[in-house]
């Protein structure tokens, strides 16, 4: 049942991800071995807001097009630019102007030479068909009013026998009325 | 209201006055409506024979009533309502009527939590509109005589004959509460029968929901 | 005045519809829509499927004879 209109959504996402603040490493360092996070700037870990390690699990190879869905500051993004290496290309996507300034900045400063972030909606990826090998995307799909539209758009993007790993949370049962309702459990 | 009649009106006849002393003014009155009422028979049977039947048999026990009946200008709520319980009478649990099941559970299913959920048209900015535009009308006609006709019968007198809840239940001879009910679970029946039809044509998934 | 669950409103849509909610009744499902939008939109696609399916009802012509048929048969009855 759409609770909050898609416009409404994203608005309170938008704005909850603007003024996010990193207050420590727990996060990062409950998905994301020490050796994963050593050579990442800081501020791509303080800011890592995932629940999974899609990465880890995606199969990069060096020269894959890799496709970050919903980057934010973009420590998924450096994890999959490093697999990929400078033949490959690492691109985040992300709707919030902060995140990505901080995922650019955050490449820039780690070296890497092969990301590109672009400001836009998973629900309307601004890539033309079939021109990605892999997309990632960590905790960033449950925020979607539109899921199925969403994972249509990471279709339409694939090259034919492309990946998708994403990492997300699953309801078991529906929540309660008051939890569904509530802007803060939309985001948090 | 009273509206001046091709054929003038007496006092209303006499309780035991003849059938064919009552016929002109009653055909007068009542042939007129022949077309209404047999459009309300064909929707409420979903066949022409069964209808045709249906309205001659309303005919007779028209003529029949006739005299009873004290307001001439409400000749066709008068005359719907013996189709109606004719069709009640007769018609009891067709064979191509569904069960009816669980009521609670049907009580509440809802069509438009489904698509949503499912979402088949992703690309679509008007999902259930669009959902429901893929529905040809004779699967919808169908979907509407799969309703038993305890509910097909006050649903169908609601779109036809625009009845208030209070008219209905007149008509049908059961308390307003039963009527509400009723009106709420023969919708829903006809929601999940287009989600089954749905899933029959592949609109949708058809594993099970 | 008692507040309704999402799933108590719904219960009564149909009757809102309808026209035949009032008084108290009315007032508290009028409260609970003006406070959820998922009800305000399932509410409005039951109005949708009321219009969808009353669009649909066949229009069938009356067959030619079936008049004459029963003013045959109403003056065959019985004096």
């Amino acid at each position: 049942m759409p609770y909050f209109t898609e416009a409404q959504a994203r608005s309170i996402i938008r704005e909850t991800y603007e003024s996010a603040k990193g207050e420590d490493r727990c996060v990062a360092q409950a998905l994301y071995t020490l050796q994963e996070l050593s050579g990442l700037p800081e501020g791509a870990v303080m800011l890592a807001f995932g629940v999974g390690n899609p990465v880890r699990h995606a199969g990069l190879s060096p020269g894959d097009v890799v496709l970050d869905v919903g980057c934010g500051a973009g420590i998924d993004t450096l994890l999959a630019a490093s697999r990929v290496g400078p033949n490959g290309r690492a691109l985040g996507l992300d709707m919030t102007p902060r995140m990505l300034e901080l995922a650019a900045h955050h490449a820039a400063s780690a070296g890497f030479a092969n990301v590109d972030v672009h400001e836009g909606l998973m629900e309307a990826l601004p890539f033309a068909d079939a021109s990605v090998d892999v997309v990632v995307s960590n905790g960033v799909l449950n925020l979607s009013t539109r899921k199925s539209r969403a994972l249509a758009e990471m279709h339409r993007v694939l090259r034919p026998g492309g990946r998708v790993c994403l990492a997300d949370l699953v309801l078991s049962e529906n929540l309660p009325e008051e939890i569904v309702k509530n802007p803060t459990a939309l985001v948090a | 209201m009273n509206t001046p009649d091709a054929v003038p009106l007496a006092a209303p006849t006499e309780p035991g006055g003849r059938a064919h002393d009552n016929r002109p003014r009653f055909e007068a009155l009542a042939l007129p409506h022949l077309t209404h009422l047999y459009k309300l028979a064909v929707r409420l049977t979903g066949a022409a024979p069964d209808a045709e039947d249906l309205v001659h048999e309303t005919y007779m026990k028209g003529l029949a009533a006739f005299p009873g009946l004290r307001e001439p200008e409400r000749i066709r709520p008068w005359m719907s309502r013996i189709l109606a319980r004719l069709v009640l009478d007769r018609y009891r649990s067709g064979p191509r009527e569904v069960a009816v099941g669980d009521l609670a559970e049907l009580d509440r299913f809802s069509l438009y939590d489904l698509v949503w959920d499912e979402d088949p048209l992703p690309y679509s900015d008007d999902l259930h509109h669009d959902f429901l535009a893929q529905f040809p009308d004779d699967e919808v006609r169908r979907a509407l005589l799969a309703l038993p006709e305890t509910y097909r019968v006050p649903l169908l007198l609601l779109y036809v004959e625009d009845l208030s809840y209070r008219e209905l239940a007149e008509t049908l001879g059961c308390p307003m509460g039963t009527i509400m009910s009723r009106l709420h679970r023969g919708r829903k029946i006809l929601e999940r029968e287009l989600w089954a039809c749905a899933k029959r044509r592949g609109l949708v998934r058809s594993d099970d929901r | 005045m008692s507040a309704l669950s999402c799933a108590q409103a719904m219960q009564q849509f149909f009757a809102y519809l309808d026209r035949a909610l009032a008084g108290e009744a009315l007032e508290d499902l009028e409260t609970h829509l003006d406070a959820c939008l998922a009800c305000c939109e399932k509410l409005a696609f039951s109005r949708r499927l009321d219009g969808f399916v009353k669009a649909k009802l066949p229009d069938s012509p009356l067959p030619a004879d079936l008049e004459g048929r029963i003013r045959d048969a109403l003056a065959r009855v019985e004096p």
